[in-house]
């Protein structure tokens, strides 16, 4: 039985999807649940950075209690940010849509969508996750210098896209890959390897002079960048270890961060 | 452990204001305690030597933090304590806390993890700066317990 939208709360405006959901999962609300803003003032990107969210995009966040250890919830950024691709690949099919490891994803190499996930811990117990999406649907105008990194379907297709058909298609997909990610992340791995936009492209690791660079050669069976080095050595990004940014060589060593 | 240190250890926990003391060294593990409402055995301040009394210290400091609730990274990544570089920090020394109050957040794998208080209590130490990888189990923060 499908769980991801049964219940949804739709707000046509709020501060944050994230905290409003994180409101309700403190009250114990049932994992599916879907918060909906048609606007959100204080759109929430990694690192508390802003995330630009008017009105026309679909900015939403759903409320789960996966049973997986904390150090793998990172598994869920990649299942939604995969879930958004297949649902672009499968409405759209003219579009090409990859996936900005671990959780951005892009069209033509611009930014159309970003997940979230939150994690709420009581000691070393999960308690809730809430996972916020923001996608670019129906945005015509971005502002400076956001114009030069994003983009939105609309403005790829060329026309307005109903944000309710487009939010029933995703949600089916995100609760497939969300299974995927509870009980066969080899699978979704395999699924999502494709589409790494990253994949076979020469990057840089890392802050300042200390970075390594490597050629990008695909994830490891926890999901984390597999790079390998000059010296032939194969070398794994997990972004616990420490503030990563990635940047493609060349093209003046483009800032490829994900994120806001 | 050596006899000798143990003699003084048990020497500097009975003169202490401690009541109990587990010291665990090389898989052996010692356990000391006091029949409560018995004064200490050496009540007065022991004869110290420079290297006793750093001994006490330590001890006190163990023993201090025996009361506290250590809050402890649940995994490694790295640690935030405000939910933006614009925010003021989540929690400062001495501030009150109360159970599921959010301490800091850890990101890892692009997960903002959010550390919550299992306590009410005040904040005694925070071991943590922002920014800063923490290991798993790193110790984060002292609580004092209401």
């Amino acid at each position: 039985m499908r769980k991801f939208g049964r219940r949804i709360y739709y707000y046509p405006c709020l501060d944050s999807t994230n905290l409003t959901a994180r409101f309700l999962a403190h009250q114990g609300e049932k994992e599916g649940t879907v918060v909906i803003a048609g606007e959100q003032t204080n759109g929430q990107g990694r690192g508390g950075n802003w995330w630009f969210s008017p009105p026309g995009g679909l900015w939403f966040s759903l409320i789960l209690y996966p049973n997986i250890p904390i150090s793998s919830l990172g598994r869920i950024n990649m299942a939604a940010a995969g879930a958004v691709v297949f649902s672009i690949q499968k409405l759209f099919p003219s579009l090409s849509t990859n996936i900005l490891w671990p959780n951005d994803v892009l069209i033509e190499g611009k930014k159309v969508g970003g997940v979230m996930c939150r994690a709420s811990l009581d000691g070393k117990k999960l308690k809730f996750v809430i996972l916020g999406l923001g996608i670019n649907v129906n945005i015509v105008d971005f502002p400076s210098p956001l114009g030069f990194t994003a983009t939105s379907l609309s403005k790829e297709i060329g026309r307005k896209i109903y944000l309710s058909f487009f939010l029933a298609h995703l949600l089916k997909e995100l609760e497939q890959m969300y299974r995927l990610c509870l009980f066969d992340f080899s699978s979704l791995l395999e699924m999502i390897h494709p589409f790494l936009y990253l994949l076979g492209k020469l990057v840089k690791v890392g802050i300042d002079q200390d970075g390594i660079s490597g050629l990008v050669q695909g994830l490891d069976e926890e999901g984390c960048l597999i790079l390998r080095l000059e010296s032939g050595v194969q070398r794994k990004i997990d972004l616990g270890e420490r503030s990563i940014h990635l940047r493609k060589i060349g093209e003046k060593d483009s800032l490829i961060e994900s994120g806001c | 452990m050596d006899l000798k240190i143990l003699q003084k250890i048990i020497e500097i926990f009975e003169a202490s204001s401690l009541w109990e003391l587990e010291i665990e060294e090389k898989g052996t593990r010692f356990h000391l305690s006091k029949k409560r409402g018995k004064e200490p055995l050496f009540p007065q301040q022991l004869p110290s030597s420079p290297k006793q009394s750093e001994e006490k210290k330590v001890l006190e400091i163990e023993g201090e933090k025996k009361k506290l609730t250590v809050v402890r990274s649940p995994l490694v990544g790295t640690v935030y304590r405000a939910l933006s570089p614009e925010d003021k920090p989540l929690v400062k020394a001495r501030d009150k806390v109360v159970v599921g109050q959010t301490l800091c957040v850890i990101e890892a794998m692009k997960v903002m993890n959010e550390i919550t208080s299992e306590v009410n209590g005040r904040i005694k130490d925070i071991l943590i700066k922002n920014g800063q990888p923490v290991e798993y189990d790193q110790e984060l923060f002292l609580i004092k317990e209401h």
